[in-house]
């Protein structure tokens, strides 16, 4: 059973996508988590700095440079799919589950903390309102190919209503917590159902925590999020739309 | 602090309890999504519930506070209350002696909590608690026969050793030596039977005591089903465990503590409206309203109960399950 899965994972990783280069580096740029280390010049005391000469000739005596360091700049991504029953329409699953591998396997080379959890309806609870069940399919300290078995299984767990307030909020708590100096909270969706004033209060939510949320619409529109685009295709990963959303939320 | 930040704190601190109780519940879930502040138990497993604040809001650190000792009383009562002497006492002896029983088993309950050190800051968390109601609504008059379970609540918190913003009113009280002695014997009550029967022998004293004007006739038997009598406090519901799973609070539990009813703190008692002897509403025992008001504020704005977090559930998959 495992083998089945691992072998779709593997299938759709090895699928080539033109111009993704383009993305990698806009998520590398939105989650780099490379120390800056850099000189700061017209020091008074530290290392002499040769090319100050010429002000020293002047009568400058800030001549010298020290080194510096900036603490690198963490990153969270927590994935969310939307696994409910209208993404198994016009076959919406088949490629969120492309674009989430393919997304899992570009951020995994960010060295960005990663990750992914899937989530429908449970049954009703009148007493607990709109319940959610989540399938925690990659949790944040283990690699892509260790959970490539769920990441191959995700078009087999379509089904249920959209339960989005319960699951972003969640979700949002959840990347909120975690101790990182950059946060983000990618959704793949279809938005079907999705409550206006719902969404409202995640995006304010996302930013009173210090949540980037980006939404991508699987064969859908989803512009009634503040930070979204639309894919049709695989190949609209690497699409202008999506390297420009994620340039933008990384100024 | 932000309203999301205190719903994680509150989460997690209860979680910690759980854990420090070696799981005496099957489940401890928090819901931010009730109308009201309340805890429901079904079976072995408890729910909190709390009125769903606003995640975007900030909120002062003492609700934060009082919110965390609510939570903890409650928990008091479904780990150290038991609920059929409570309930047998309540259907013979009516709804004074309800409050009585209550009013003389909330500063127990928190006791034990203390002593069973499942919440190391419990007695700070119940001391705030008990002063924040205090400080906003004010103490009662000692000469105040509906508010007699009140007095008792504060009392023993106060023999519990809590340090109360109020000063004692027992001793200017006309049954001084019956309360003291109620007091006494609850501090050293093992359990909710023992309460009960010095709440009835109270009631029985006070009636004693009342009979020569008889103004007021307290101990009568509770009608069923009349949910929302004015200010008595202690309706069925009001404990955990009772009526199968029905949320502990009653709409009579709502009642008699509306905003602007109550004194100012200081000792200065009977300021207020209602306060006054016969008339008016009784204080209830149980601080829910007084945190439902407290939130009041800080909750999100036009609730239609559309937009309320539900219940998260993990799955496995399905070779997890082997």
């Amino acid at each position: 059973m495992i083998e089945r899965y691992t072998a779709q994972f593997h299938r759709i990783a090895a699928q080539e996508i033109p111009g993704v280069g383009a993305v990698k580096t806009n998520l590398a740029r939105l989650l780099r988590s490379i120390d800056l280390v850099g000189w700061s010049k017209n020091e008074e005391s530290g290392r002499l700095d040769r090319r100050a000469f010429t002000r020293y000739a002047a009568g400058s005596v800030n001549i010298f440079s020290r080194r510096e360091r900036k603490d690198a700049e963490t990153s969270s991504v927590y994935t969310l799919l939307d696994v409910s029953g209208s993404m198994d329409v016009g076959c919406r699953i088949e490629l969120a589950q492309e674009v989430l591998i393919h997304l899992a396997r570009l951020l995994e080379k960010t060295h960005a903390r990663h990750k992914v959890c899937a989530f429908r309806s449970a049954s009703v609870d009148h007493d607990l309102g709109d319940s959610a069940r989540f399938f925690n399919v990659k949790d944040w300290n283990e690699s892509v190919n260790r959970v490539a078995p769920k990441l191959g299984y995700l078009n087999e767990i379509t089904g249920g209503g959209t339960p989005d307030f319960t699951a972003l909020s969640h979700a949002l708590t959840d990347v909120a917590a975690q101790d990182t100096t950059r946060k983000v909270l990618f959704v793949l969706t279809d938005a079907d159902g999705f409550h206006k004033e719902g969404v409202k209060r995640i995006e304010a939510n996302a930013e009173s925590l210090g949540v980037t949320l980006i939404v991508i619409g699987i064969n859908s529109n989803v512009s009634v999020f503040k930070n979204s685009c639309s894919v049709r295709d695989l190949r609209e990963l690497a699409s202008s739309a999506f390297a420009t959303l994620v340039r933008n939320v990384s100024k | 602090m932000l309203g999301s930040n205190m719903k994680r704190a509150v989460e997690a601190s209860l979680d910690r309890i759980y854990q420090a109780t070696n799981n005496k519940f099957v489940s401890l879930d928090v819901y931010w999504g009730g109308k009201t502040a309340g805890i429901v138990m079904n079976g072995g497993s408890a729910k909190i519930m709390f009125p769903n604040v606003d995640d975007t809001k900030q909120v002062p650190d003492n609700k934060f506070h009082d919110l965390l000792g609510y939570a903890i009383h409650e928990l008091g009562h479904a780990w150290f209350t038991t609920n059929k002497p409570w309930d047998e006492a309540r259907q013979q002896h009516g709804s004074f002696v309800d409050a009585l029983i209550n009013g003389l088993e909330d500063p127990r309950i928190e006791r034990r909590v203390i002593e069973s050190g499942y919440a190391p800051n419990g007695r700070v968390l119940f001391e705030r608690l008990c002063n924040s109601i205090l400080l906003e609504d004010g103490y009662v008059e000692p000469d105040d026969l509906k508010n007699v379970p009140f007095l008792l609540a504060i009392e023993g918190r106060r023999l519990n050793g809590y340090s109360l913003i109020c000063s004692s009113i027992v001793e200017r009280s006309p049954w001084r030596s019956d309360i003291e002695w109620a007091l006494n014997a609850a501090h050293v009550a093992k359990d909710t039977a023992e309460i009960v029967r010095i709440a009835i022998e109270l009631n029985r004293r006070l009636q004693k005591a009342q009979q020569p004007d008889q103004p007021e006739q307290p101990d009568q038997p509770e009608q069923p089903d009349q949910p929302g009598q004015g200010g008595q406090p202690g309706q069925p519901g009001d404990q955990p465990g009772q009526d199968g799973d029905q949320p502990g609070d009653q709409p009579g539990d709502q009642q008699g503590d509306q905003p602007g009813e109550g004194d100012k703190p200081g000792n200065k008692p009977g300021k207020g409206k209602g306060k006054g002897k016969g008339k008016g509403k009784a204080r209830p025992v149980e601080p829910d309203d007084f945190i439902n008001r407290g939130l009041a504020d800080h909750l999100y704005p036009n609730e239609d109960g559309t937009l309320i977090v539900g219940k998260v559930v993990y799955q496995k998959f399905p070779w997890e399950h082997k």
